[in-house]
């Protein structure tokens, strides 16, 4: 069973990074995807902080809005940003599993 | 007509910038989630975190010099304002239970005990940190007269109110003070009463037959008509004043010196509350049968509230200094560059 304390330390930047390199998306396309992706459910004060800050730092961009829904596209040095992450909590994931098997 | 409902309410939180680039989208999000079934409370809770976490950090707010000065306004305000409470807080706390320290047990107590002179030093610092704080906003609304006066465009109707009703409130709290120290035994030199004890031989009762006096009671009249006047307007009349008027940054700057000395001010006296609390009730009882009998005090065990209140004060105040620095800052880059571009 997974723990919930482990699920409160996922981080969110990474999670909304990774769901728009699936391509553009609006705020509630986000969450559903998330959701679906780690089984954490999202909520919007948490989703538009984030989008906010990633958006303030220039990682993603905002993209014309369709009607009331604004969809949301990473940019080119979000995605350099999430490739780094990624590949660092790959490596951690990859030693941790190693170790695990040899402790079990 | 859609009714309101609490995550709408919640949405009303945000700050104005806020609402105004991401409120649509967020409606959108919301009414999807609320018609997926997620509980609205549940929603409208992270809406709240949202939008404090808004406020406090201004993420999302656009780049313009006046909006974060604004920001630092209203922050130094959410730091200050407390004060009017703290304040009240901070006299009663002196005036009925800041000798407590000396009124040990009743019996006249030459030792106290460790326990008693921590309690009777933390009444001191007590009666520091609301002289200081009072210093404090006085240099804090000298500024701010200064600030509005710089300004034509702060008329004489502005500059009257913001000269005239905290110098009422402080009047009026000086009166009390002064009214509360000369009916307070342990403040006059006396050293200590005690229940229990025959009411000839028991120093309070002559003391408490003088607090009646009839100049005592038109002070404290006189000072409650000052503070109900000063003292509940006051804040009111200050932050309409600060936000309405274009303060320069030098002023702002002030402020925020102010705003970051009473939060800490703020934080002492809920530290001296409540150690104070803790010491007075580590002093053991002189005599024996005798129960340890707060004298002079009417506080008893309200000394616990009274440190809460204290604390979650001090708690706003210092998440408004904290602001207010960062915005003002932010607000000062800004307006570098904006000048640094204007040369160009």
């Amino acid at each position: 069973m997974a723990s919930k304390r482990l699920g409160r330390t996922q981080d969110p930047t990474l999670m909304v990074l990774t769901s728009l390199t699936g391509g553009p998306k609006h705020g509630y396309a986000i969450i559903q995807d998330i959701e679906q992706m780690t089984g954490i459910a999202f909520g919007p004060g948490t989703l538009y902080g984030v989008l906010a800050r990633l958006e303030e730092e220039g990682l993603v961009e905002a993209l014309p809005a369709d009607d009331r829904r604004r969809p949301y596209r990473i940019t080119a040095s979000g995605a350099a940003v999430l490739r780094q992450r990624l590949e660092t909590t790959a490596k951690v994931a990859r030693i941790g599993l190693r170790r695990l098997g040899a402790w079990t | 007509m859609r009714t309101p409902r609490l995550p709408d309410a919640a949405l009303a939180c945000y700050p104005a910038w806020w609402r105004e680039r991401y409120g649509d989208e967020m409606g959108v999000v919301v009414d999807g989630l609320t018609s997926e079934g997620r509980p609205s409370w549940r929603i409208a809770s992270n809406l709240l975190a949202g939008a404090l976490r808004a406020r406090l950090r201004g993420t999302g707010a656009s780049p313009s010099t006046e909006l974060w000065v604004d920001r630092t306004k209203a922050a130094i305000l959410v730091a200050t304002v407390p004060l009017f409470v703290v304040l009240p807080l901070g006299l009663l706390f002196l005036t009925s239970g800041g000798e407590l320290g000396q009124g040990l047990g009743g019996q006249p107590v030459s030792h106290p005990s460790a326990a008693g002179r921590v309690a009777l030093d933390l009444a001191n610092v007590m009666s520091w940190a609301i002289a200081i704080s009072v210093i404090v906003a006085f240099s804090g609304w000298t500024t701010l007269l200064r600030g509005v006066r710089q300004k034509s465009s702060a008329g004489p109707r502005r500059r009257w109110l913001v000269a005239v009703l905290p110098g009422m409130a402080l009047v009026g709290g000086l009166v009390l003070l002064v009214v509360g120290g000369m009916s307070q035994p342990g403040i006059a030199g006396s050293s200590s009463c005690v229940t229990g004890i025959a009411h000839s031989t028991n120093p309070c009762t002559a003391h408490a037959v003088g607090r009646s006096t009839l100049e005592g009671t038109v002070l404290r009249i006189g000072g409650g008509i000052l503070i109900g006047a000063g003292w509940l307007i006051g804040p009111f009349v200050l932050a309409w004043v600060t936000r309405r008027s274009k303060l320069t940054m030098p002023v702002v700057l002030r402020g925020t010196r102010v705003a970051t000395a009473l939060a800490a001010a703020t934080v002492v006296m809920a530290m001296a509350s409540a150690g104070w609390g803790i010491a007075q009730a580590q002093q053991p009882a002189p005599v024996p049968g005798v129960s340890y009998d707060l004298a002079f005090s009417n506080i008893g065990s309200w000394w616990i509230p009274l440190s809460l209140g204290f604390a979650l004060l001090a708690t706003v105040s210092c998440l408004g200094a904290r602001v207010a620095r960062r915005s003002y800052w932010h607000a000062a880059d800004l307006g570098c560059v904006a000048a640094i571009l204007e040369h160009q």
